[in-house]
């Protein structure tokens, strides 16, 4: 039995792994995609211009920030849901509630959490309620 | 099945996947060290640590449910964990110095320097018995951790909703409690593991093992600082 112990603790930690890594969902840019401490920034995807802004800028951990997507070419629904994962870590679920403010506008208030390990590029990803489009916005933070 | 549930699901769910993953890779090498000092105590020390740990998750959970503000409540708390990060990196290369071999263990509590460091750090860690790993999870539950801000973040938004301030805090500190025991599985296996290793073993995995604490205790010690 006591022959078994260190092989299993390798193996839990192999099989820690791939949950040390983001959670599962849409597939995460590895690099920023999006420079949005210089201003918004935009997409095309499922039909839509999607486009993301954050305030304020720098745009910091720790601090509470406003999400603001528009969207052209699709019908306006009532909410988005925007979904903040770090980019490489599994740092759990984390939603913001975008709630209509105008045709094609949607706002709302967010958290970015500070991460030791150092890392700085996370991804806003947005869903548009068809679940036919996820768009990521990767963009670097400041500490 | 109501909304507050499903969310108590939520958290207990991400904490439990989290757990196995960021917390066996961030909290590791704690664990790792604590379990090497449990003599040869495989479970209640453990359990005790996570008991402490999970305390102070929810006693934080149920602040912030209650202001429903994580700014004013983590902000004024950050300096303090970031010197708690750097003291236990600290603590964490002179065990480790003291498990090799490469400081000599003091005689009593006298000496200078780094001898006296050492001296107490090894009365910590041997003070209380099984009991003690309450009061060092207590502690260490306050380690910043991007995963269990996560957790607070929610937490503070839920305080927002709620209908009242005490309804705030009661659904904080629900919701960090099914957060941090979601987390308990993979930290107790890991330090149960850990400290079942047998004499011999322990023996070989000495100076692997404060190597590896040394390392990671000066990786403690930069993320504080930088």
């Amino acid at each position: 039995m006591r022959s078994v112990k260190l092989p299993l603790l390798g193996c839990l930690f192999l099989a820690a792994l791939p949950f040390s890594a983001q959670a599962a969902g849409v597939k995460l840019p590895a690099s920023p995609n999006c420079e949005i401490n210089k201003g918004s920034c935009s997409q095309i995807a499922g039909g839509a211009a999607v486009s993301l802004d954050v305030q304020p800028k720098p745009v910091k951990v720790m601090q509470e920030l406003t999400f603001t997507v528009t969207v052209k070419g699709k019908k306006d629904y009532d909410r988005l849901m925007l979904d903040l994962t770090m980019v490489g870590m599994n740092m759990g679920p984390n939603q913001v509630t975008l709630l209509k403010t105008g045709p094609g506008r949607y706002t709302g208030k967010g958290i970015i959490p500070r991460c030791h390990s150092g890392k700085k590029l996370w991804a806003a990803v947005i869903a548009l309620p068809d679940r036919q489009t996820e768009i990521p916005f990767a963009f670097n933070v400041q500490y | 099945m109501s909304n507050i549930e499903s969310t108590y699901l939520l958290m207990f769910v991400s904490g439990f996947f989290g757990g196995f993953g960021h917390c066996i890779g961030m909290c590791g090498p704690i664990v790792t060290a604590h379990a090497l000092n449990c003599g040869g105590r495989r479970f209640l020390p453990h359990l005790f640590y996570n008991l402490g740990r999970i305390t102070t998750y929810t006693f934080v959970g149920g602040l912030l449910g209650l202001t429903g503000s994580f700014a004013g409540v983590i902000s004024p708390i950050e300096n303090f964990q970031n010197w708690l990060m750097a003291a236990i990196g600290v603590a964490m290369m002179v065990m480790g110095l003291l498990v090799g071999g490469w400081l000599p263990l003091p005689a009593g509590r006298t000496g200078c320097g780094w001898q006296r460091l050492g001296s107490l750090v090894k009365f910590v860690a041997d003070a209380g018995g099984v009991g003690g790993f309450f009061p060092i999870g207590l502690i260490l539950g306050l380690i910043p951790c991007g995963m269990s801000y996560t957790a607070f973040i929610a937490a503070a938004g839920a305080g927002v909703k709620a209908s009242s301030r005490l309804q705030g805090f009661m659904q904080g500190s629900a919701m960090l409690l099914c957060f941090g025991l979601g987390t308990a599985p993979a930290l107790l296996v890991l330090g149960s593991i850990v400290s079942s290793i047998g004499q011999k073993a322990r023996l070989k995995l000495y100076r692997l093992s404060s190597l590896a604490m040394i390392v990671a205790g000066g990786i403690f010690f930069y993320r504080a600082v930088s």
